[in-house]
């Protein structure tokens, strides 16, 4: 059961009568847009091509900044009501300011800044005053919510995240026989499905496809996502099982474990925000990032962990040669490989993934 | 008798190595590649074949490397010329502990454990800077061929700067030094002086342990290695025929996976 | 902190450097004048036995105080009322871009890993913290580092290095980025706060209360150095211009490493002062002015020289920039009623902390304040937050004010992605079109 286009699939929710934002990298509180029955769809590697942007930014920007842009440009989040940035680093941060303020946007821009760096009660004071800031604007773009409809909305958020951390056990475990194309399609569906719907699919493929795990050498990925899309299939060739992940679209973006409570709806998002694994966007601590990383090779019984470094992508680039040194002085070996997003795999990339899994002790 | 070959398909050369059946080196060939990779690869084995004093024999087993590992008839399996290298050069020379390579297409460090097992590496950005093709395109405007940029860096008196590996940079700075009347010897050593800096970065990412080889076609420019020994501080042994070391890394793991 | 160390750093600051400084400066040469420029400023001596002393007291202040590692934009005010020795990472890393070891220097931490596509000030520093290579001699290692991501995120990822490679506690200021008016108060307050809490943790830090007379004396000498610089950065605006935005990128370094010290509004003092009369006696930095210029973004440091020639047998003269306009542009409207509220306004409101409508404004003010005929819009390879969105500006710059301008591909420190021909190819086209309109062509020819 093929998920639709983000296309079609935008389209289908206006027809059923919901709004529709398109929400560009990296984190956000889904939940504010849920209650309001706007249903955000993600924009993090549309294929766009990067043509369309080059007359706006410099070569040396990433390619998640170059395809938003290209895919603004080319009409391509024409079905959206409105547009949401998160602030994740610089150039998204500036994107959030060109589409508008120089290219003339007219639809609702809104913005929402999340505290770096700090996770103090300053910080979480900040978020929730942030949190109120975005629902105001939402409130003005899409209407108030409904009586008890952010409750619901926190509620679909807790079991999305419950199915994320059941299917991800699964896979860590062994007890999921899909391929990693297959897995990543379930999960990335999660950037744009509703969440009922997302749920619902969730569970559906873990349960079709449990049982053992085909045999291969098991690694964990970090990154930003998994880019370039001929890596996935690849991967599979070549006997690799990403058995755990944190790539800021898929594994680091839902709490792992438990959720915090804390009675009101909207202190309970702005801690659950808090809760989510340490990134690089956000600032996180690189111990903390190591720790996680270590977790999470630990978990899935994984021989390695491979870095796909978004060439350009100054958060991830800065934080990769401490856990990468981190991790081997802990007995992980590990892989750098500088990416770019695109089709199939560069020979040479596959070349340094073929050299790790020959040297793997 | 049993034969192993190792093929190593290059962007620029095919090499191929053939073993006998008690490991002994029986005999080797160097092609250019032809666009076909396949064709580029059954020639090399052919001539090695041939050289070897079986012209038309099987080989019990194949280990294709390189650029076009994938592309090698009859082959066994593929195995990176990473792990191909480095073998290779441990077999060339006793423990060996760093393994600097200069391809066309790519440049590597490789930090070498006992019995040539590959413990960390590093190669160059997908750019050509700090390959052969960067030196290839450099040679072509200094007009000394790829054999006599060497020569003519081994020449130069006076140090010039070029601060550029990047080949389009690279290439106007060039020739805007011999617009202002720099030798070409000069400049041809500030090439080399570049692109040493360049692969000094790739060997402090793994380290810088002697004994060190460096192989490739990069080795045989003696000006290239010079300046890297001195950037580095360290001395590289040349294996007689450095071209070949990933070629024999390959028939020594044919040969192993056989007798395995 | 011991006392010897303490000593031995006041013998050096009060007696030993200025008399090796007055000795130097006995044996300095003068250079032949040079016909492309006007008489060169007197304060340059000035300048360079000011910033020979920071460098050379740096060495002595280790153990003597707590040294402090702090980002351009960190309000350091707060760190002087303590009585920190402040080092300023990027201030360094421009010194060894000018000085051309920006390669050098960043290979140390290019082969640590950290990639040749991030931020040259980043990997110069990186470089230097694990190296110790250095122009200056040596800088003395932090004790504590401060960095706030009002001026860019890229600082909160290169000090979260630098607390991991010494294994010292940073302190934070996290500015949120400003879209328009509407959050600024929420964020102002998330600020100050910060602030508050500073105070507290470096109280911790210092093993010392927080004095206030103090700090507000630091904050009204800052302020006089804000209005000070501002002065400065005014006298452009005369034709001729008495000096060039090369000029100022050399003679901005006390207002941002210094700023808050006695010694940095002495400085501007004086070379205010010398600018004025060279105003009033319409003494021109570059005696062929013909076009003037707005700079964007920081200099091209290991440029600067042949770029102020080029400019110059051009008549293209820099006369402003809203990289030295940033230390004039918010600090002197500091209310010391409200001290911690004026430092939070101050350091969460600069221009680089908000959106692309704020800085098109901006630059249109400076270039009908200054009467520039065109703009260089120096693309930074290194500075996302200040080269991204160039590209449209630069349209928008053409339709008004009507001004043409060109972008320059380059970076501050890394010379290794400077094509000088290029450049210079770039520039004369920029140049000739510039001509062209003066006598009559159409205003579309500059924008090359």
């Amino acid at each position: 059961m093929t998920p639709p286009s983000r296309r079609a699939y935008a389209l289908e929710q206006k027809a059923r009568g919901r709004k529709v934002a398109a929400v560009f990298p990296a984190r956000y509180p889904a939940e504010l847009l849920w209650a309001r029955d706007v249903c955000p769809v993600e924009v993090w590697d549309p294929p766009a091509g990067t043509q369309a942007a080059q007359a706006h930014l410099q070569a040396n920007v990433c390619s998640v900044v170059h395809r938003a842009l290209s895919l603004w440009l080319s009409g391509g989040t024409g079905a959206a009501d409105f547009l949401l940035f998160s602030h994740a680093c610089d150039s998204l941060q500036n994107l959030s300011t060109l589409v508008p303020d120089l290219l003339g946007e007219g639809r609702p821009c809104l913005f929402f800044y999340p505290p770096k760096g700090r996770r103090d009660d300053l910080a979480e004071g900040y978020l929730e005053r942030q949190l109120e800031a975005l629902s105001e604007r939402l409130d003005e773009a899409a209407g108030r919510p409904r009586e008890g409809a952010l409750e619901r909305a926190v509620a679909w958020g807790e079991a999305r995240t419950r199915a994320l951390n059941d299917l991800y056990d699964a896979r860590a475990g062994g007890r999921l026989a899909a391929s990693n194309g297959e897995f990543y399609a379930a999960v990335r569906a999660c950037e744009y499905l509703w969440p009922e719907e997302a749920v619902l699919r969730l569970d559906a493929f873990r349960t079709e496809r449990s049982g053992p795990s085909a045999s291969g050498i098991p690694l964990v990925f970090s990154g930003v996502l998994p880019q370039p899309a001929g890596l996935l299939p690849r991967l599979d060739d070549l006997g690799v099982r990403i058995a755990e992940d944190d790539f800021i679209a898929c594994g680091r973006r839902f709490v792992r474990g438990s959720l915090p409570h804390s009675g009101e709806p909207l202190p309970t998002v702005a801690r659950r925000f808090l809760a989510l694994p340490p990134c690089s966007t956000a600032g996180s601590p690189v111990p903390d990032r190591l720790d996680f990383l270590t977790r999470l090779a630990g978990r899935s019984s994984a021989r390695g962990v491979v870095f796909l470094a978004l060439k350009f992508c100054e958060p991830e680039l800065f934080d990769v040669p401490t856990l990468a040194e981190g991790l081997r002085s802990r007995g992980i070996p590990c892989l750098v490989l500088e990416v770019e997003m695109g089709g199939d795999v560069p020979a040479q990339t596959l070349t340094r993934l073929e050299a790790f899994l020959e040297s793997l002790p | 008798m049993d034969l192993y070959a190792g093929v190593d398909v290059g962007s620029l050369t095919a090499k191929a190595v053939i073993l006998g059946e008690d490991g002994a080196w029986a005999g080797e060939s160097l092609v250019r590649t032809s666009p076909d990779f396949a064709e580029s690869a059954r020639r090399a084995l052919g001539e090695a074949l041939s050289a070897a004093g079986f012209p038309g024999a099987e080989p019990r087993v194949t280990v294709g490397t390189g650029y076009g590992r994938a592309s090698v008839p009859g082959a066994t399996r593929s195995v990176t010329e990473i792990t191909c290298h480095a073998r290779g050069a441990a077999a060339l020379v006793e423990g060996a502990a760093l393994v600097v390579d200069v391809g066309g297409q790519d440049s590597k460090a490789i930090r070498v454990g006992p019995g040539g097992r590959v413990e960390d590496f590093a190669m160059n950005d997908k750019c050509a800077a700090g390959t052969g093709r960067f030196l290839s395109a450099m040679a072509e405007t200094l007009h000394t061929g790829i054999e006599g940029l060497g020569p003519a860096g081994l020449r130069s008196r006076r140090e010039v700067v070029l601060s550029s590996t990047c080949t389009v940079f690279a290439e106007s700075e060039v020739i805007s030094l011999l617009a202002k009347g720099e030798p070409a010897d000069d400049v041809a050593h500030a090439v080399h002086l570049a692109m040493a800096r360049r692969l000094a970065g790739l060997v402090r990412l793994v380290g810088a342990h002697a004994p060190a080889v460096f192989t490739g076609g990069g080795a045989l420019n003696a000006d290239l290695v010079r300046c890297l020994e001195s950037v580095l501080g360290l001395r590289f042994t040349l294996p007689e025929k450095p071209q070949l070391a990933g070629a024999l890394g390959a028939a020594l793991i044919a040969r192993e996976s056989a007798l395995r | 902190m011991s006392a010897l160390a303490r000593l031995r750093y006041r013998l050096v600051k009060d007696a030993l450097l200025p008399a090796a400084l007055a000795l130097k400066r006995g044996g300095k040469k003068s250079r032949p004048p040079d016909p492309l420029f006007g008489p060169p400023l007197k304060s340059t001596s000035d300048l360079r036995r000011i910033m020979a002393r920071h460098y050379a007291l740096a060495s002595h202040a280790k153990g003597a105080m707590p040294v402090a590692w702090v980002t351009s934009g960190a309000p350091v005010e707060l760190l002087r009322a303590f009585g920190f020795y402040t080092v300023y990472p990027e201030n360094h890393s421009a010194l060894c871009g000018a000085r051309k070891l920006g390669p050098e220097i960043s290979a140390e931490a290019e082969a640590r890993g950290y990639s040749q596509d991030l931020c040259s000030y980043a990997r110069v520093d990186l470089g230097h913290a694990f190296s110790g290579k250095t122009p200056v001699g040596s800088l003395p290692a932090p004790d504590l580092l401060f960095c706030a991501n009002n001026i860019c995120q890229t600082v909160l990822y290169w000090f979260k290095a630098l607390s991991r490679e010494y294994g010292i506690p940073l302190v934070l200021l996290d500015t949120p980025y400003l879209h328009g008016g509407r959050d600024e108060a929420s964020a102002f307050a998330y600020v100050e706060d910060q602030l508050r809490r500073a105070v507290t943790d470096l109280e911790r830090f210092a093993r010392k209360d927080f004095d206030e007379a103090r700090f507000l004396q630091v904050l009204e000498s800052s302020r006089r150095a804000a209005r000070l610089w501002g002065g400065v950065l005014e006298t452009l605006r005369r034709r001729p211009a008495p000096m060039t935005i090369f000029d100022a990128f050399v003679h901005l370094m006390p207002i941002v490493s210094l700023r808050g010290l006695p010694v940095c509004e002495r400085y501007y003092e004086g070379l205010l002062a010398e600018l004025r009369d060279r105003a009033e006696r319409g003494v021109a930095a570059v005696p062929g002015e013909r076009h003037r210029l707005l700079w964007d973004n920081i200099a091209i440091w290991f440029a600067l020289g042949p770029l102020a020639r080029l400019f110059a047998e051009h008549g293209a003269v820099p006369v402003v920039a809203t990289y030295t306009h940033a230390w004039a542009e918010t600090a002197h409207q500091m209310d010391l009623q409200n001290p911690f509220a004026a430092l939070a306004r101050t350091y969460g409101g600069i221009f680089l902390n908000r959106d692309l409508a704020h800085r098109r404004a901006f630059l249109e003010a400076l270039s009908r304040e200054y009467a520039v005929d065109g703009a260089v819009l120096h693309s930074a390879r290194s500075c996302k937050p200040y080269s991204i969105g160039q590209y449209d500006l630069k349209q928008s710059l053409r339709e008004t004010p009507g001004i043409p301008s060109v972008v320059l591909e380059a970076d501050m420190t890394d010379h290794r992605v400077w094509s000088e021909a290029q450049a210079r190819t770039r520039l004369e086209a920029f140049f000739e079109a510039l001509e062209g309109r003066g006598i009559g062509g159409s205003s579309d020819q500059g924008s090359a």
